[in-house]
């Protein structure tokens, strides 16, 4: 579960996060919808303790993330929208060095990392490097790399940038087959028929606030004329 | 216009404009760049001057050595020439974003490759003039040559810079495209090695077995001065037209001279040619050529997940830093010239007949060493330690959610860069000081000035490294350019001069009978001065180790 209580955060003189306050529930898939600088990002990276809050309070399955950041941290997965991987490495060096830095014991590593790269399809090319891998692929090493520790709360920004229809399907039902399993899920995208797809509720931020947060009807029925996510989106964000 | 010309013509626009931009470089840097430049010109120029002068004063045996002292000093240029043509072209034709971007382009590839066949010809060779101009300069003025002597001598240097610099492109063309991979390659390697070994060997036997003529006896003292003598060599083509030219004989010093262009016209011609009709291929071996690379890589990873023992974050990073150091050639060919350097320092130490000198050179010659090879520890911390915080922002998406906070990921890549910086120190301490046969209380601060050295530069480096912390930045190049690299160059020189010059002076008084170290007078001499070493090391690393966490921790990302 993530609990957002007042989050605040200010880049100088810019707003970027304002008032936020918000609870995912256990095995939700929750989708922050919003235009560029909207602060869907910087709320992400608050949750990851990457960026510092300037006030409120964030809760992650149940832990105080200022109060205990560590253990916190250690219940999060964060895929950001342009992942860097180590070119030089391949993709089975690769979860080794996440799987070891995790503090997952060597006999997990040699069982968990094999049966990752086998489920998003990378088994035949574990030991290619990084480098020579397509952006899809490259892709899948990410997920099989942020799921390795299997944590409660995956924080996804922009998944399905330049991914081909049948990575983008496998990511869809990966994340689906996850919440099902119990882990929460926060993720910004700017595809909206993706939103609607698979959200289970929806957010849409704007300059730093949360303007419309519930399920896919209930954000319709705000727009009654068409009764359409996107006019809906389009009036809240177009001002 | 043919699109070669229109790309050089397009870089030579970039290089005209960065160096238009001087003004929005950090004030610190611009001083320490304008500061060293000219530094390096002047103490370069009085040293080679003085040399000039000392070998004069030795009577006609000048005459005899100096012709010779020419053409080894350019054949070591020319060998570095030749390493840095070939490795920079090997960045440019094969590495470098722009090739593949070009590659989109309506650009031949024949086009492409002169034009990578300029920009690595003037890339690799423009600092060399900066030892060249200062070698022929200091010459030039104590031989009172005519201004015309001296434009004449930089014009001859023009080809034969051109010429290693081409050589080492053809080089590593021929390399690339011809030389087997994986477990071929390693066969090969080591079989080079054995043979390196074996010349190694046999050189230091011969060595002391002929002592016949002039030559000989040179060949004694100097290193390589029997293959630097060889007439096929350029170096000799480039020091015979500048001396000939200098003692009046126009037409040896002409011929010799259009010997070096033509030569130099006839590689580039062959080059264009040759190297036009191999690139294409060799282009497409490496931009595709994965699967032998894949089980060499597999391969490494095993053997560095076997050699390390203790599963740990710091272990894990150990392997990783480890691989991708290996597997990245624009790194480990900067290492090679490093080390290769030193190869050519420690061949000279052996022939320095450091035992017939008087104590106080000894004393003298014994701290220079370890400032050399401090010297060499600065520079790979600065080049190699400092940006590794900043690389390693990037992966901040799964390393900065690690249970492994980033003050404790500073922690381990400190000592990781401390356990490399010691090690290479050490060992060559040993080294350097077993040639030199340096005393016992030598020896002694020595011992305890390496580690030391290797504790303050390697925090020095990463404390700084992550204060100056630069997210997102892809090169090494653009990490180290900035105000932070700048500092950390300066720092690291300043430390190594703060912790030698102490225990240097010390010795140097105990050495000249003013400082006793008897229990009378001043027993605790020595181990004061082994408490400052440890203790300013201390301070020095220990410092911006501390205020690197407390950045770490505070900042956004």
């Amino acid at each position: 579960m993530i609990r957002l209580e007042h989050l605040q955060k200010r880049f100088g003189e810019l707003e970027a996060v304002h008032d936020l306050s918000l609870e995912i529930n256990t095995g939700e898939l929750f989708c922050f919808l919003g235009p560029n600088g909207a602060g869907k990002t910087t709320s992400i990276k608050m949750m990851t303790g990457l960026v510092k809050p300037d006030g409120g309070s964030i809760e992650l399955a149940g832990i105080d993330a200022a109060k205990e950041p560590v253990k916190a941290r250690s219940q999060v997965g964060y895929i950001p929208d342009m992942p860097f991987l180590y070119d030089r490495l391949t993709p089975m060096e690769f979860m080794r060095f996440t799987g070891e830095l995790y503090g997952m014991s060597a006999a997990e590593v040699a069982v968990k990392v094999p049966e990752m790269l086998e489920t998003f399809g990378m088994a035949e090319r574990a030991h290619t490097l990084n480098r020579d891998l397509s952006h899809g692929m490259r892709q899948r090493v990410i997920y099989a790399a942020s799921l390795l520790q299997e944590p409660k709360i995956l924080l996804v920004d922009e998944p399905f940038i330049g991914l081909d229809p049948h990575s983008i399907r496998l990511i869809k039902d990966l994340l689906r087959e996850h919440t099902r399993r119990g882990m929460t899920v926060l993720m910004t995208t700017h595809i909206l028929a993706i939103a609607e797809e698979i959200g289970d509720r929806i957010g849409i931020m704007d300059h730093g606030h949360l303007v419309a947060c519930g399920t896919l009807e209930e954000l319709k029925a705000q727009s009654p004329e068409s009764g359409k996510l996107e006019d809906l989106f389009l009036s809240l964000t177009l001002k | 216009m043919r699109p070669a010309f229109l790309l050089i013509r397009n870089h030579l626009f970039g290089v005209r404009t960065a160096v238009m931009n001087w003004r929005e470089e950090p004030i610190l840097k611009l001083l320490f760049v304008g500061s060293f430049s000219v530094g390096w010109l002047a103490g370069l120029s009085i040293l080679f001057y003085e040399s000039f002068e000392f070998l004069y004063r030795l009577g006609g045996a000048a005459f005899f050595l100096i012709p010779r002292l020419f053409t080894l000093f350019f054949m070591g240029l020319g060998f570095m020439l030749l390493l840095s043509g070939a490795v920079t072209a090997y960045a440019n034709l094969f590495q470098t974003p722009e090739i593949k971007r070009i590659l989109t382009w309506p650009v031949p590839v024949r086009d492409l490759f002169y034009y990578n066949l300029v920009k690595s010809t003037l890339m690799s060779s423009w600092a060399f003039f900066f030892i060249i101009i200062p070698f022929i300069g200091a010459y030039g003025v104590y031989r009172e040559w005519s201004l015309f002597l001296l434009l004449w001598s930089a014009l001859c240097s023009v080809p034969f810079v051109m010429l290693c610099s081409g050589l080492g492109m053809l080089l590593m063309l021929i390399l690339v495209r011809w030389v087997p991979r994986g477990r071929t390659l390693g066969l090969l390697g080591g079989l080079l090695l054995v043979y390196i070994g074996y010349l190694a060997v046999d050189y230091t036997r011969t060595m002391h077995q002929h002592q016949t003529d002039d030559v000989m006896v040179l060949v004694h003292f100097v290193p390589g001065m029997q293959l630097a003598t060889f007439p096929l060599m350029p170096n000799g083509w480039l020091s015979k037209a500048i001396l000939s030219i200098a003692s009046k004989d126009w037409g040896r010093g002409v011929m010799y001279f259009t010997l070096l262009t033509s030569s130099v016209g006839a590689l580039f011609l062959f080059l264009a040619r040759f190297g036009a009709w191999i690139y294409p291929p060799t282009l497409q071996r490496q931009l595709v050529g994965t699967t032998s690379w894949s089980t060499q890589a597999s391969g490494l990873s095993r053997f560095m997940n076997r050699a390390l023992v203790g599963y740990s974050p710091s272990r894990a990073y150990a392997i990783k830093d480890a691989l991708v150091f290996l597997r990245d050639p624009a790194q480990w060919t900067q290492c090679l010239v490093f080390f290769g350097l030193l190869g050519l320092y420690f061949l000279n130490l052996g022939s320095l007949g450091y035992g017939d000198l008087e104590p106080i050179w000894n004393n003298l010659i014994s701290f220079l060493n370890l400032f050399s090879l401090s010297a060499v520890m600065s520079s790979l911390g600065a080049r190699f330690i400092f940006p590794h915080m900043s690389l390693e922002s990037r992966t901040l998406w799964m390393v900065g959610l690690a249970p492994t906070s980033l003050p404790r990921l500073m922690m381990i890549k400190f000592v990781l860069a401390g356990l490399t910086l010691g090690f290479v120190g050490i060992l060559l301490a040993q080294i350097s000081m077993s040639m030199l046969e340096v005393s016992s209380m030598g020896r002694l601060l020595g011992n305890v000035l390496m580690p030391a050295m290797a504790f303050a530069l390697a925090g020095l480096s990463t404390g700084l490294g992550s204060m100056f912390m630069e997210l997102g930045v892809k090169t090494p190049a653009q990490i180290l350019s900035g105000f932070g690299g700048t500092l950390n160059l300066i720092l690291s020189l300043l430390t190594v001069i703060a912790l030698i010059l102490v225990p240097g002076a010390v010795s140097h008084s105990i050495t000249m009978g003013d400082l006793c170290t008897c229990p009378k007078c001043h027993p605790y001499a020595i181990p004061a001065t082994i408490a400052y070493i440890i203790g300013a090391a201390a301070l020095i690393g220990g410092i911006p180790l501390w205020m690197g966490a407390r950045v770490l921790a505070k900042r956004d990302y």
